[in-house]
């Protein structure tokens, strides 16, 4: 009797732990740490991430109905917001700052450039709310979704409502947004042992673990911490990044050190977009001039040949992920012209 | 002998769940003994002028009921809206305890960094910040002659949750009471306190949105 009891459960337990697996879309690279986000609290199941993709390329959300979040962060552009220094929102207003790359989040503590955002949920508020940006009002988003003849159905089939709750309407964006994994660049192949790297490539590898992975760590490229970099003030902008959210001097300049995979697809670089080409970012770190608030990875100078230059940018375009960029999962999902 | 067993263990689970009560809980906000009257003007007590508040609303949760100062929360948050009087009464489940009710004002800092929320934490109670994450524990809204700022407004809203800027408050009152427990928050002791000429708005986490929420949080009373 116990016995049959207790094969009984273990099936049960079987079968809810397949289900489970066959639940998530969140496939963990082997050669990645473990995820900083957990899943506990918000399952990154298929129907879920189709609805935030569905939301998360509608214009719906904006207060005019012209600016959808891919308007900023583009997939071509693994999410960020090519040949736009800042970013430009409803009514054709330009924003503060470079739309970020979106791309393997949930190994990120904090968000945005200055960290303002603790939570890939709650994140979205920012851009809706910005004024300069979807300026909407959250109750407004969800009385236009939950008036249209297309929404109350799906999110009914994900989350068990009609009735469009906001926070269904987050998780399902941070589900579509924690979907975006970029992890099978050549690098990756050749950590994966299915590829090599060319003897230029080696040694652009070589500088760059002796003079950036200490910021920009493999395999994430980020070290997801705020670091000063030398860059001056613009005045026209006065952005003292960090220090925004935290209100300490010494977090004044301070930016999130953001990924370098993807590099040819999300410039132009820097929280304000000041570099168009890695040539001159490379210029910049190789001819920083250092304050006592310029990080401490930073204290030495930078010196590279002309030849370690092209080297280096060599090594950089082996974190292009041409897989990501054009995965036909992240990009605008034809549903949304019938809707 | 197990299925007997599992019955045994199953009533008396039933009747500890019996115990369980309902601890009902009023907030009351005054001025001058009286319940507080949004839009209504109330004479301010350093000045020959009079005052308003607009809005009042108070996070209120992670409630202790027990002796032990390591006792378990209920992982539960309430929002005390003045605009909405049904607010500002609730039940809470309580098992019989030893005389003694904590509770927070505020979100704690893990409910900060979960994810969206809904009920009381929906961000929809506009009791969230947008351009940076986290609630707003306290918001008091409202307009003063003595106000510097535009149209005499003063607009409190006070909260963070990261040390050194954690206003998140913890409160203890002793009391025999076990059912219905009433506390009141009595604002015209509270506002010759604000300095509404220097700091007529606090919007962000800061020292004055800590020293603020203490000094509200010092000045509830259970009354009853």
């Amino acid at each position: 009797m116990m016995k049959s009891i207790f094969s009984t459960l273990l099936i049960f337990v079987v079968a809810v732990a397949f289900t489970l697996a066959e639940n998530t879309v969140f496939n963990q690279p082997q050669h990645f740490p473990d995820p900083f986000v957990s899943f506990d609290s918000n399952a990154l199941t298929p129907d879920k991430v189709a609805l935030g993709r569905l939301l998360f390329f509608d214009p719906m959300l904006s207060l005019d109905e012209t600016i959808s979040c891919a308007s900023c962060h583009s997939p071509y552009n693994a999410f960020a917001h090519t040949d736009h220094a800042l970013s430009h929102g409803i009514r054709d207003q330009i924003g503060q700052r470079n739309a970020p790359a979106l791309f393997n989040l949930a190994w990120k503590n904090t968000l945005m450039w200055d960290g303002a955002a603790n939570h890939i949920e709650t994140q979205a508020l920012a851009p809706l709310t910005n004024e300069k940006e979807m300026g909407e009002d959250l109750a407004h988003v969800l009385s236009k979704l939950q008036a249209s003849s297309f929404y109350p159905q799906k999110f009914l089939s994900v989350f068990g409502d009609s009735i469009i709750q906001s926070q269904s309407l987050l998780k399902a964006l941070a589900s579509f947004q924690l979907s975006l994994i970029s992890a099978n660049a050549k690098y990756d192949q050749v950590q994966l042992g299915e590829l090599e790297f060319t003897d230029q490539e080696l040694n652009g590898e070589r500088l760059f673990m002796q003079h950036c992975n200490a910021c920009h760590t493999a395999p994430l490229f980020s070290n997801d911490l705020f670091k000063q970099n030398g860059l001056q003030l613009d005045p026209t902008l006065n952005d003292l990044g960090r220090m925004v959210v935290t209100m300490d001097p010494k977090d004044s300049l301070k930016f999130k050190v953001p990924s370098l995979r993807n590099l040819s697809y999300s410039y132009p670089y820097m929280h304000d977009g000041r570099f168009n080409k890695l040539n001159e970012v490379i210029a910049h770190y190789t001819s920083l001039s250092r304050n006592n608030l310029t990080s401490n990875e930073l204290a030495q100078p930078i010196t590279l040949t002309e030849n370690d230059k092209v080297d280096l940018v060599a090594f950089l375009l082996t974190l292009n992920d041409k897989d990501f960029i054009f995965n036909q999962k992240h990009q605008f999902p034809k549903e949304l012209l019938i809707k | 002998m197990r299925l007997f067993l599992f019955c045994v263990y199953l009533s008396l689970g039933m009747q500890v769940l019996s115990q369980n009560q309902a601890l009902k809980l009023e907030f009351q906000f005054t001025y001058g003994d009286e319940p507080i009257t949004l839009s209504k003007k109330y004479p301010h007590l350093s000045s020959a002028d009079s005052l308003q508040f607009n809005v009042i609303k108070i996070y209120i949760g992670n409630f202790v009921l027990s002796n032990e100062p390591a006792g378990e929360s209920q992982p539960q948050f309430f929002l005390l809206d003045l605009s909405k009087p049904e607010s500002l009464a609730f039940s809470i489940e309580s098992e019989p305890f030893l005389g003694k009710i904590g509770f927070q004002i505020g979100i704690d800092s893990l409910t900060h960094v979960s994810g969206a929320m809904g009920g009381a934490l929906d961000p929809l109670n506009g009791m969230y910040w947008t351009w940076q994450s986290g609630y707003i524990n306290i918001k008091i809204e409202g307009s003063s002659s003595l106000s510097s700022a535009r149209n005499n407004e003063f607009q409190y809203h006070l909260g963070g949750y990261q040390f050194p800027k954690n206003a998140v408050q913890t409160l203890s009152f002793e009391t025999q009471n076990q059912s219905n427990l009433i506390f009141e928050l009595p604002l015209d002791k509270l506002i010759p306190l604000f300095d509404f000429g220097h700091t007529p708005a606090i919007m962000s986490p800061s020292p004055n949105a800590v020293e603020l929420s203490t000094l509200i949080s010092s000045h509830l009373m259970l009354i009853k």
